[in-house]
């Protein structure tokens, strides 16, 4: 789970989405929250590397998004797979928010 | 060759069991008076520099199981007992550990001759198939021992390595959870593990007998790369010819073993893998052991994950047609001058993409503006040569290149000119 900033929230929403190989939007990989707002600073995703299952590392790569260290794969600040063998982006769990300050995942 | 048998049974009990059960005639014509071409080089003692580091890991493996507990919970605690408590615990699995790397040491030198010497040829076909059965099973065997310890490298390459077999389409995701006995990497892994790598060394040791059998049937080859025709020019017996160069070469390599073991036990290993698995927390920088490196580095050198499991496998798989791919009639590079050439070309190339394997991938070789060359590129440029010298080169070398004369016989070309046939 991810507390994103303003900035990032903004260069996940600012990529080419088609040029992606895994396509989808920021919007589409957040959930609404009580208010029925977007809830875009809240990003959940399985610390799973889609490549061969290592852990990916916070904040690090070339979007200062996630790093895998097993084969470098690189994931966005959205969580979306930009560079290195892992064919998808990291997996968004089933979550729900039960209030604005609880969420419930799986 | 497989001659005539030449065993004479010398008393009364030998004779007696000669009529029964031919054992002792079986090692005097395998081990005593086999032919041995008399143009061996010390290229030549790695066959049984091999058979002693299988000996080695499986005395000394047996002595670890002895103490050692395939459970996620003690599985390190274990391994640090064996190099604490246990009285020379730590040279058993020093030599242990070590004597893995020595294998594939060994193995690789044994391999890289057979490349530069043709003698996957025919008649030797099988020969070389079985070989490479071994080197697939020493790999499995050494992969399934490295995740034994528990540390971290051990835990994280059994993660990755299993998730390989996620890549094939249909069935994968099935057969990865079967093969991990469960949703992840964890203790039912662990426990099945050790019981295939207490199994694996024996079937490798059946196999080795295939490959020993096969060779004694076709003969061994020789740096010329020509045929035995006269056993009595060209041969000299096993023992104690054969025997006494094998013993000299397995003591010198013994002594680099002894160098590692004693002077730098973990110079070959990870650090990391001196931490307690956590399934939470990949390693910033996982590699596996440097015997897999160029296959790592061609896995990760493909921008898709079953394409890169597919030309991981396939450069190992290669191996199997070589026999078939290679048109040229002359064995030995010697008299191959091109190909001696290539044969160089692919053995930097081989210790390139082992380089690449062991960096991180976005490492910059040539700086150029922003970016530049950097691992991925290379081994990418590796990857695509390792295949093209064996889909392009083996077929096309041996229809274009003008070898050299080959000499007459194994005699002719030990011995000065005119006194071969003295
Ligand atoms: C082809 C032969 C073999 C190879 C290449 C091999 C390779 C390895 C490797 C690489 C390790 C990890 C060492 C470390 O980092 O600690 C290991 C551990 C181990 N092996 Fe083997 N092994 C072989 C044969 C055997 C046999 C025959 C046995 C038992 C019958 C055995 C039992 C063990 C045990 C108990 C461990 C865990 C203790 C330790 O980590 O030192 N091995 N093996
Ligand atoms: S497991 Fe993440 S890049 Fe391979």
């Amino acid at each position: 789970m991810r507390h994103r900033t303003e900035e990032e929230i903004a260069t996940a929403n600012a990529v080419d989405v088609s040029a992606l190989p895994d396509p989808q939007t920021d919007d589409q990989r957040v959930i609404a929250g009580p208010s029925g707002e977007l809830e875009r600073q809240w990003l959940v995703v399985i610390g799973i590397c889609t490549h061969l299952g290592c852990v990916p590392l916070s904040y690090k790569g070339e979007y200062d998004g996630y790093f895998c260290p097993c084969h470098g794969s690189v994931y966005d600040t959205s969580g979306r797979i930009r560079k290195g063998p892992a064919p998808l982006n990291l997996e968004v769990p089933p979550y729900a928010f039960l209030s604005d300050t609880r969420i419930k995942i799986g | 060759m497989s001659g005539e048998s030449t065993y004479t049974p010398a008393n009364g009990f030998s004779r007696w069991l000669d009529a029964r059960l031919p054992v002792l005639r079986l090692v005097n014509d395998s081990f005593v008076d086999y032919p041995t071409p008399k143009n061996l080089n010390y290229w030549w003692t790695f066959g049984a520099i091999l058979s002693l580091c299988l000996a080695v890991q499986i005395v000394t493996g047996i002595v670890l199981a002895m103490h050692y507990v395939p459970t996620t919970e003690l599985a390190f605690a274990s391994v640090e007992h064996i190099m604490r408590d246990v009285n020379y615990g730590w040279l058993i699995r020093y030599v242990h550990a070590n004597g893995a790397s020595m294998f594939f040491i060994a193995v690789y030198i044994h391999m890289f001759r057979g490349l530069y010497y043709g003698s996957y040829k025919a008649p030797r076909e099988v020969l070389w198939i079985l070989g490479v059965l071994i080197y697939l099973l020493m790999m499995a065997t050494a992969f399934f021992g490295y995740v034994l310890p528990w540390g971290q490298m051990s835990f994280w390459g059994a993660t990755v390595i299993t998730n390989l077999f996620g890549a094939i389409p249909l069935v994968g995701e099935s057969l990865r959870t079967w093969l991990w006995g469960g949703f992840s990497v964890g203790d039912p892994t662990l426990n099945r593990f050790f019981s295939l790598h207490y199994l694996f060394p024996f079937l490798i040791a059946g196999v080795v007998i295939l490959h020993v059998w096969a060779l004694h049937v076709t003969g061994q080859g020789n740096p010329a790369g020509v045929e035995i025709k006269d056993p009595k020019k060209d041969t000299v017996p096993f023992t104690p010819y054969a025997t006494i160069k094998d013993g000299f070469g397995m003591a010198l390599f013994l002594i680099l073993f002894a160098y590692f073991v004693f002077y730098n036990p973990n110079g070959l290993g990870e650090p990391d893998n001196y931490i307690v698995a956590n399934p939470l927390s990949t390693p910033a920088h996982i590699v596996p052991e440097w015997y897999l490196l160029p296959f790592y580095a061609i896995l990760r050198a493909v921008p898709d994950k079953l394409g890169g499991v597919v030309l991981m496998f396939g450069a190992i798989a290669i191996l199997f047609v070589l026999p078939w791919l290679d048109t040229s009639k002359v064995r030995s590079a010697r008299f191959r001058p091109l190909y001696r050439q290539f044969f160089w070309i692919f053995v930097a190339v081989c210790l390139g993409l082992g380089y690449c394997g062991g960096q991180p991938t976005d490492k910059i070789l040539i700086h150029v503006g922003e970016g530049g060359f950097d691992v991925t590129d290379l081994s990418r440029i590796l990857t695509t040569y390792y295949f093209l010298h064996f889909l392009v080169l083996f077929p096309v070398l041996g229809l274009v290149e003008k070898t050299k004369p080959l000499p007459a016989s194994i005699a002719e070309s030990v011995l000065p000119h005119g006194k071969a046939t003295s």
